[in-house]
């Protein structure tokens, strides 16, 4: 013999259903691996759900029923495995609207061995033999309240006596069939009995709410009988699955009136999932796992974004104080703080876990994203960078390619290349890579700058003589003149010797610009008034001589003795004079422009070797050739020129000598404009004149209160 | 980049050669002359246009030190002479034939000169050599240039084969792309280009 339940249901529906729905599910095993699990039932009530709703407490008991009969362990473990499954995945039921109520029992037998899960308010009692037989009355559910975050409790287990009865029902069953009236009902009553009993008296019963119960009762069996049943179970496996299913429905005579096959009542036997190919299965899986990440997503989503609003309205209120609401928000946010950490607190450890491994997750997602957009950009930026550098290192090889054979064309290409780089380093800082390209420009820069930095000789140092305007030199016999623009003060210095001697001056001031002829048979001295004077280098004496303008307008700023004819700038009248000798001095000057030529404004420096020179203030030279202005054009110059005190060349010198003091340099170039060389030297400071001797190659140069020379 | 040392000392056939390589292969070769790379010597010239743009790369390249040798790819001879056919072995003697050209003995007016320019790269694989050709017309001398002027008084005296510009006149693209006319093949070929 053996025990087995014997199990019936009744449902009477109500006249609303939006205000009561209820869901009768049992599901008899038809295989032997389920037969080892016993009976699975579930009884629910569902009061002002929609059926969204409804659906998931469907979907929910057909989650327990899978993983009660799937699993491999015990009947009890198989329960509680498939009340997880539904705890975890039906955890959003709970937020369901508030006058939305879910109330349910899930429960299983197998033998006399009961277990169960409940939800909400239901009635559940078991009916059993007093030792005088009689029947009494015992509410299994009492104790149990629900305390849990979950939408069931713990799972109970227990055992039914032979002959006892389980009965489970919606509250609404047990307020019109009281407790206390069971016992007589049930007494020597079968389940189905009782069903139709108590399902004829619930449809006399008019009310807006459904009514749903389940009756369970251990009986005997024989094992004849038991292995008649299983046998012919399995032969129904091994034909075809509708036909087994149209079977077992048949073979199961459900109780008649009582049963109303509804869309609420879920009864019917187990039956096999249906073979799906493997595929569709996947296919299936993998659209449900989409669809469930999805919402959960969205709902993420949503909760940061109410979550975010929440604490800006937070911190608004603190901030402003607004309506005085600033203690308020501060209770309030230290309300959901606690809320926050209490509810993490009360998380079983497994939510835990999982909690702070979602968390991680999320943060090793998030992490990742904004890592790889980083390495993106680095990417991004590198190649950027890599491009710059590829254009400076372009415009170096083009200069470098055409350094010896078209200077002016690299010199363009170093200035690019150097344009480039200082942006480069700007944007980039101290690069090494573009440093060094930087430092090669520099050289290539210098190179073509022909730029010789040296130091120049000191030939005298006036430092400790009085005289402190000391404006111009001139070179006479291997004698060098210092001139002092404010007194009569003349220094001569040997060039051979360096002894220094001051010359007697007649009292001859203002000297402001001295020139020796080649013939160097005599100095010629210019003054500030125009006037001039003479040096005699046998007496080594200065004497005044005559001159005469031939406008009041003249006001001559240099002077160049060629082929014994004296030539002078004059600035003011933009005219350039030549005077020829008279045993006085020079006669009336006459303009050696013509046809309409004129300086420029601000003409500083004249030097003549048959063409004539002039230097200007803004740094340009012109040529004039036979009293008329030639093209004449300073190339490969960096920097530019910016104010050409002076300037000297000779026939049968190759070069054009130009003093530019703010550049602290002397710039040598040939007579087409072309630069040969620009010499600079670090005592080089406060440059007033220079004197050339080319037969020596030799520059004399007046460097504030000190003569010094320098080789080219 | 490859470093070409072009053994002369003449600025205007430098600035000439330098130009042309580097259009052919834009920025592929860095080029010193013997004036940048302070290498003075006088080379022995003898024989043929070519065997004397051989005297002088090989004889540079011989006095170059180890350091030198490995800074430059080669060494780039060039030799010029004349020649009023284009397949003449051309006169080496360039001087001589450049004052009679002035004072109107070596051609008649409108007659074609031809400039011969040979080649000669040596470097550590050994000596490569090409002559080349190259046409100009010769206008006269109505403004008595004289062999002693400063630069390349010939330029003043002839002009390409088409049009009526003086070599002297032509602006440095229009005669880097003459010259590539005639010798940018040659020349390709020689450096590997």
């Amino acid at each position: 013999m053996i025990r087995r339940a014997h199990i019936s249901e009744y449902f009477v529906e109500g006249t609303n259903r939006e205000v009561s729905h209820v869901l009768l599910h049992i599901t008899e095993p038809s295989t032997k691996q389920e037969r080892s699990k016993g009976v699975f039932f579930a009884l629910c009530e569902v009061n002002h759900g929609d059926l969204a709703y409804i659906k998931e407490i469907q979907s929910m008991i057909e989650t327990v029923e899978d993983a009660f009969y799937s699993t491999e362990d015990s009947f009890a473990k198989s329960l509680e495995v498939g009340i997880e499954a539904a705890n975890k995945r039906s955890h959003h039921l709970l937020e369901a609207p508030k006058e939305t109520k879910l109330h349910c029992f899930l429960g299983a037998l197998h033998e006399d061995q009961l277990a169960f899960a409940f939800h909400g308010d239901m009635s559940a009692n078991v009916i059993y033999h007093g030792k005088n037989g009689e029947l009494k009355l015992l509410d299994i559910l009492s104790d149990d309240k629900q305390k849990s975050n979950h939408v069931f409790t713990s799972i109970v287990e227990g055992s039914l006596n032979e002959n006892d009865y389980l009965h489970i029902c919606t509250r609404p069953v047990a307020r019109i069939i009281s407790s206390d009236r069971l016992p007589s009902i049930f007494e020597d009553k079968n389940p189905d009995e009782i069903s139709e009993y108590i399902g004829s008296t619930l449809e006399k019963t008019i009310a807006p709410q459904s009514f749903g119960g389940v009756i369970c009762q251990i009986s005997q069996f024989d094992e004849e009988e038991k292995e008649e049943v299983e046998d012919e179970e399995e032969e129904k496996m091994e034909a075809k699955r509708p036909k087994k299913i149209l079977q077992v429905a048949t073979k199961k005579e459900k109780p008649s009136k009582t049963i109303h096959h509804t869309p609420e009542t879920n009864y019917r036997p187990r039956t096999n999932t249906p073979d799906i190919p493997l595929g569709r299965r996947i296919v299936e899986d993998i659209g449900r796992f989409l669809v469930y990440f999805f919402q959960k997503i969205f709902r993420g989503i949503w909760l940061i974004i109410k979550g975010s609003a929440k604490w800006i309205k937070y911190f608004f209120f603190l901030l402003t104080n607004k309506s005085g609401q600033r203690e308020a928000t501060k209770s309030q946010m230290k309300s959901d703080i606690k809320s926050v950490v209490s509810g993490f607190t009360s998380l079983p450890l497994g939510s835990k876990i999982l909690f702070v491994l979602t968390i991680l997750f999320v943060s090793a997602f998030i992490g990742s994203i904004l890592y790889l957009q980083l390495q993106e950009n680095k990417q991004a930026y590198q190649q950027v960078k890599q491009n710059k550098i590829f254009a400076i290192e372009n415009k170096i090889e083009a200069a470098q390619a055409k350094m010896v054979y078209d200077e002016d064309s690299a010199f363009t290409l170093v200035k690019e290349a150097e344009l480039l780089s200082q942006q480069a380093l700007e944007e980039y800082g101290e690069d090494i890579q573009i440093t060094q390209h930087y430092q090669m420009i520099l050289d290539l820069l210098a190179e073509l700058k022909k730029l010789e930095s040296t130091k120049a000789d000191i030939v005298a140092d006036l430092s400790d003589r009085e005289e402190n305007s000391l404006s111009s030199i001139a070179l006479i016999d291997d004698h060098i003149l210092v001139f002092d623009k404010d007194t009569p003060s003349t220094y001569r210095i040997s060039t051979l010797t360096q002894s220094q001697e001051k010359i007697q001056n007649q009292s001859l001031d203002n000297i402001i610009r001295a020139n020796t002829p080649k013939e160097e048979d005599a100095m010629v001295l210019l003054r500030a008034d125009s006037s001039i004077g003479l040096y005699d280098s046998e007496l080594g004496s200065i004497k005044a001589a005559d001159i005469t303008h031939a406008s009041n307008q003249t006001q001559l700023s240099d002077i160049f003795v060629y082929n014994t004819r004296l030539y002078a700038v004059s600035p003011n009248d933009k005219q350039i004079y030549r005077y020829s000798k008279t045993g006085s001095g020079y006669d009336k000057g006459s303009s050696w422009l013509t046809g309409g030529a004129a300086l420029a404004d601000g003409a500083l420096s004249l030097a003549i070797d048959g063409d004539i020179f002039v230097s200007y203030t803004g740094g340009a030279i012109e040529k004039f050739s036979r009293g008329q202005k030639e093209a004449f054009a300073i190339s490969g110059l960096e920097p530019e020129l910016e104010y050409p005190i002076k300037i000297w060349t000779y026939n049968g010198v190759k070069e054009i000598f130009v003093l530019d003091p703010p550049q602290r340099r002397i710039v040598l170039l040939d007579k087409s404009g072309k630069l040969i060389k620009q010499l600079t030297a670090s005592n080089f400071d406060d440059l007033k004149d220079m004197a050339v001797q080319p037969e020596k190659k030799t520059i004399y140069v007046l460097s504030g209160k000190m003569v010094l020379k320098v080789g080219y | 980049m490859k470093h070409l040392l072009i053994a002369t000392k003449n600025q205007d056939k430098l600035n000439i050669i330098c130009a042309l390589i580097d259009k052919l292969a834009p920025s592929k070769f860095i080029f010193s002359d013997l004036k940048s790379a302070e290498i003075d010597c006088e080379i022995e010239e003898t024989g043929s246009i070519l065997e004397r743009s051989e005297q002088k790369a090989r004889e540079v390249f011989g006095i170059l030190s180890e350091k030198q040798k490995q800074q430059f790819w080669a060494v780039l001879g060039i030799d010029d002479g004349f020649d009023l056919k284009q397949d003449g072995p051309g006169d080496p003697d360039s001087k001589t034939f450049a004052h009679a050209l002035l004072v109107g003995k070596a051609a008649s007016i409108g007659e074609t000169i031809w400039i011969k320019r040979g080649f000669a790269l040596c470097n550590r694989s050994g000596m490569q050599s090409i002559m080349t050709a190259l046409p100009f017309r010769y206008v006269g001398n109505p403004n008595g240039v004289s062999a002693k002027e400063d630069g390349y008084p010939l330029a003043k005296v002839l002009t390409p084969i088409v049009g009526n510009v003086l070599h002297s006149q032509m602006s440095k693209t229009d005669l880097v792309d003459y010259y590539e006319k005639y010798l940018g093949e040659s020349l390709s070929k020689l450096l590997s280009l």
